[in-house]
């Protein structure tokens, strides 16, 4: 029980833990400076392990939903971002389990939906052929994301877009640091032999 | 280390992520193989290849969209609880709101009692004299109807009797 009471309050530094804690006493303001804060990155979050744009912002309200829900019972366990990714990985995970089968690639035209579909259009410039070429690059290297094993695609998203320490990693998977290393270097070698196969990587 | 073993640490040395030692001996391993360098490379620029996925924005009406929920999926009390918190906004002043909730409802009972009371005095008045000895005689008033119809001196007997008249 001490201990408990030890480990919380070495969370309560934390900002985003205090704004946490305002929420759990009914400040909706709080809940909003939380939300303007992650809602974007926990949305990139799922548009790159889902791949689907509607699926991933969908899915964005149902992790705050959980968090709003659970303000009440909130307790300062750990960061807030990491407890917020976890949730937010969980979601996925399970959005991909109750998907299996007909998950819809990013690199599928129906992705494109039509806000970037409109800027591209708009954006095109006097080279049709770069523009393929770059449109098939970023094809590839979404392939080459959403062919990753689940746990080294969530360590990769988190690594290389929401700049998290192998630490941080760690404890939003909830395996060790040494388990994250395994991952982070086998992804890197796969991603490398995925890319090295397609796009010129001199 | 041979070039095998180097070449599984490769990513781990392009994080920071090895021991001081471990780090340094990559480094010159690195400087005099080709072979590993190619290989440390393309790790490199594969790994900033996906930088080339570009954020989405999030949906404009995002936040409105996310309280419609929550508002949708409160319970009716919840409801009620949250219209009371909006016009009072600070939870210290709700046992003072039902404090003067109670206050109010009993000074208006009492209010109500104290003005029909000079209504209660004319009433009194207005009695006459039989009316008013049955008044005091309260033992009569359940047979009050009686009392007011009768003559007073021919019919004394049945007051007299008066008890008997149930079983009538």
């Amino acid at each position: 029980m001490r201990f408990r009471k030890q480990k919380e309050t070495a969370y309560l530094a934390d900002p985003d833990v205090k704004c946490m804690l305002e929420v759990k006493k009914g400040d909706r303001d709080a809940f909003e400076i939380l939300m303007r804060k992650y809602y974007p990155r926990i949305l990139n979050f799922a548009y790159r392990f889902l791949g689907n744009r509607q699926l991933a912002e969908d899915l964005t309200q149902d992790v705050f939903m959980k968090v709003y829900k659970s303000a009440r019972r909130y307790r300062p366990r750990s960061k807030f971002h990491t407890w917020l990714y976890t949730i937010a990985k969980n979601s996925c995970l399970n959005e991909v389990r109750r998907n299996r089968g007909q998950m819809v690639s990013l690199d599928e035209p129906i992705m494109s939906d039509e806000h970037v579909l409109k800027k591209e259009i708009s954006d095109r410039h006097a080279d049709p052929a770069g523009e393929f070429l770059q449109k098939e690059k970023k094809a590839l290297i979404r392939t080459a994301i959403n062919d990753l094993p689940k746990n080294q695609r969530i360590a990769v998203i988190l690594r290389r877009y929401e700049s998290f320490s192998y630490a941080e990693i760690a404890a939003t998977l909830n395996v060790t640091d040494k388990a994250v290393k395994s991952l982070l270097s086998r992804a890197k070698v796969n991603l490398k032999n995925k890319l090295a196969g397609t796009i010129d990587l001199d | 280390m041979d070039c095998h073993e180097i070449k599984k640490l490769i990513p781990l040395y392009l994080d920071h992520e090895l021991s001081a030692a471990d780090y340094q001996q990559i480094e010159e391993h690195l400087l005099k193989c080709a072979d590993c360098r190619t290989e440390a490379r393309a790790i490199e620029k594969s790994w900033d290849l996906l930088g080339e996925i570009k954020a989405v924005e999030p949906d404009p009406n995002y936040m409105a969209r996310f309280w419609q929920s929550v508002d949708a999926q409160m319970p009716w009390y919840a409801k009620i609880y949250k219209n009371v918190q909006t016009v009072f906004p600070q939870r210290r002043w709700v046992p003072a709101l039902a404090g003067a909730v109670i206050v109010v409802l009993i000074s208006t009972i009492a209010t109500v009692q104290y003005l029909q009371k000079p209504h209660a005095v004319a009433v009194l008045t207005e009695l006459d004299e039989a009316e008013m000895e049955m008044v005091a005689n309260i033992d009569l008033a359940e047979h009050y109807e009686v009392i007011h119809e009768l003559d007073f001196f021919s019919d004394f007997e049945i007051i007299e009797n008066l008890s008997g008249l149930e079983t009538l």
